[in-house]
């Protein structure tokens, strides 16, 4: 078996994602949807229920203190953003974990995969707006193949780093090289396990090479991969890669990004962060937005 | 050999590390204390110690200028290097700082790889708090900048030593 072959046969003993998401994903489909049974879907599991009903009322999504209900969140924000928030609420024990390989502690990945949800979603509602409501779950999940493929990038880090800095190439280039897949490969086999939507799946799969993938999806490829590089480079989920990749400077392009958008989305994130974090990290202590980094 | 002399200085009793966050600032007078930083990407810090009065600040910024958002720099005014570093020298100044006694370093302000022409925040960031140092009078002694590593800036409060950790290995700046 080669390494790619051992790798990628690991994301079959990656846990599913709980089964509410994928009842909640019927829904998302059904323009008639009957919010009464969605909420009702919700609300049979109780963690869950208080967990939305806190993020409906974070001062993120705009209604703060305003929301007691479930049916009275999917009416108010809508069957997208129900789903972004049980999304989060599943994927978040998974990545809110140290991943050793990239020197990532509990919550950088959390954090990064959150900021660049944020960001996706802050340029998405300025320059492509018809691409807004798939920038969150996008963002959220573009990097998720760090989970499983740390162990990896871990035992062979030391070869890993000297192709980047003796070859010019990017970590993720030099994650291919040395074990046959890269991070993000992992995390489009991985969503497409969890039956997650088609273009999420592409996305992640392309989010450090958006010319690679085809004009359908290019707004949303050039967002998240704008928005990734956006947030490494304020310090969100940096680990061991450091900022080796690659600003495609076309995607900017694309998108028409000035540094001052980029300023203006940082900006926005930073302060969208505090408020979602808030949500997720009700009792830490100590850190104004939950960044704590043991030293590297 | 400089890592273990770091260390120990670390491990000493009675020694407590004070973590200054993204778009944060922390000032000392406490020789017990280390200042530190995390995650310095394109955003700089800046470490500005006076060894005679025995004060010093650690600012972790994230961008250039507050024009950008005027409103989210009155919330988080250390996120932006203008308004930051105003607020640093100021604080520094109250608790007993002598312009001339500042020793000023420097570290973060990378970059992606390759040439990144659009953002450049790093770049953008150490322009910017440069002249505002100038502006002060106050030179960078030493600095660590540019590149694709992250890096971890520490202020030692014992005497203004002040380091970078990078990929493992922390060196005097």
């Amino acid at each position: 078996m080669s390494r790619r072959e051992e790798i990628l046969s690991q994301v079959n003993s990656v846990p599913s994602l709980p089964a509410v998401v994928c009842r909640l994903q019927e829904f998302l489909n059904d323009p008639e949807v009957n919010f009464t049974e969605l909420a009702r879907v919700i609300e049979c599991d109780p963690g869950l229920t208080a967990n939305v009903l806190q993020l409906a009322n974070s001062a993120y999504f705009g209604w703060q203190g305003d929301i007691g209900s479930v049916r009275d969140a999917i009416s108010r924000l809508g069957t997208k953003r129900i789903f972004q928030m049980v999304l989060c609420m599943s994927v978040a024990p998974m990545v809110r974990k140290p991943i050793v390989g990239y020197d990532l502690d509990a919550n950088n990945l959390w954090e990064h995969s959150v900021a660049v949800a944020i960001c996706a979603e802050k340029i998405a509602a300025k320059h492509r707006p018809a691409v807004q409501p798939h920038a969150f779950t996008a963002g959220l999940l573009h990097d998720v193949g760090k989970v499983l493929l740390g162990t990896f990038v871990g035992v062979d880090v030391g070869p890993i780093k000297e192709l980047v800095e003796l070859d010019n190439l990017t970590f993720n280039e030099a994650e291919r090289m040395i074990l046959g897949v890269d991070h993000a490969e992992v995390g489009a086999h991985l969503l497409e396990k969890w039956n997650l939507p088609g273009e999420v799946v592409s996305v992640t799969r392309w989010h450090h090479e958006p010319g690679q993938l085809g004009d359908e999806l290019r707004d949303l490829v050039d967002l998240i991969h704008v928005s990734d590089v956006i947030c490494l480079d304020c310090g969100w989920g940096m680990g061991s890669d450091g900022l080796q990749y690659r600003l495609d400077e076309d995607a900017a392009a694309r998108l028409k990004l000035k540094s001052g958008d980029a300023d203006e989305a940082a900006a926005q994130v930073m302060i969208g962060l505090e408020e979602l974090l808030q949500v997720f990290t009700p009792n830490k202590e100590g850190s104004s937005h939950g960044v704590q980094h043991p030293a590297r | 050999m400089a890592n273990v002399l770091l260390e120990r200085k670390q491990a000493q009793p009675g020694v407590r590390t004070v973590t200054v966050d993204i778009s944060d600032m922390k000032v000392s007078n406490d020789p017990q204390e280390i200042l530190v930083t995390y995650s310095l990407g394109s955003c700089v810090g800046l470490a500005l110690h006076d060894p005679v009065a025995g004060v010093g600040g650690l600012i972790h910024c994230m961008l250039p200028l507050s024009k950008i958002d005027k409103e989210k720099a009155q919330l988080k005014p250390f996120m932006f290097v203008d308004t930051g570093v105003s607020q640093l020298l100021t604080k520094l100044f109250e608790m007993g700082a002598q312009r001339q006694n500042l020793v000023a370093k420097v570290a973060g302000a990378g970059s992606p790889l390759g040439k990144e022409e659009t953002f450049r925040i790093g770049q953008r960031n150490y322009t910017i708090l440069r002249k505002l140092l100038w502006k002060n009078n106050i030179l960078i002694k030493t600095e660590d900048i540019g590149g694709s590593k992250a890096r971890t800036m520490f202020l030692y409060m014992s005497d203004g030593l002040t380091t970078v950790k990078s990929e493992g290995k922390e060196v005097p700046l």
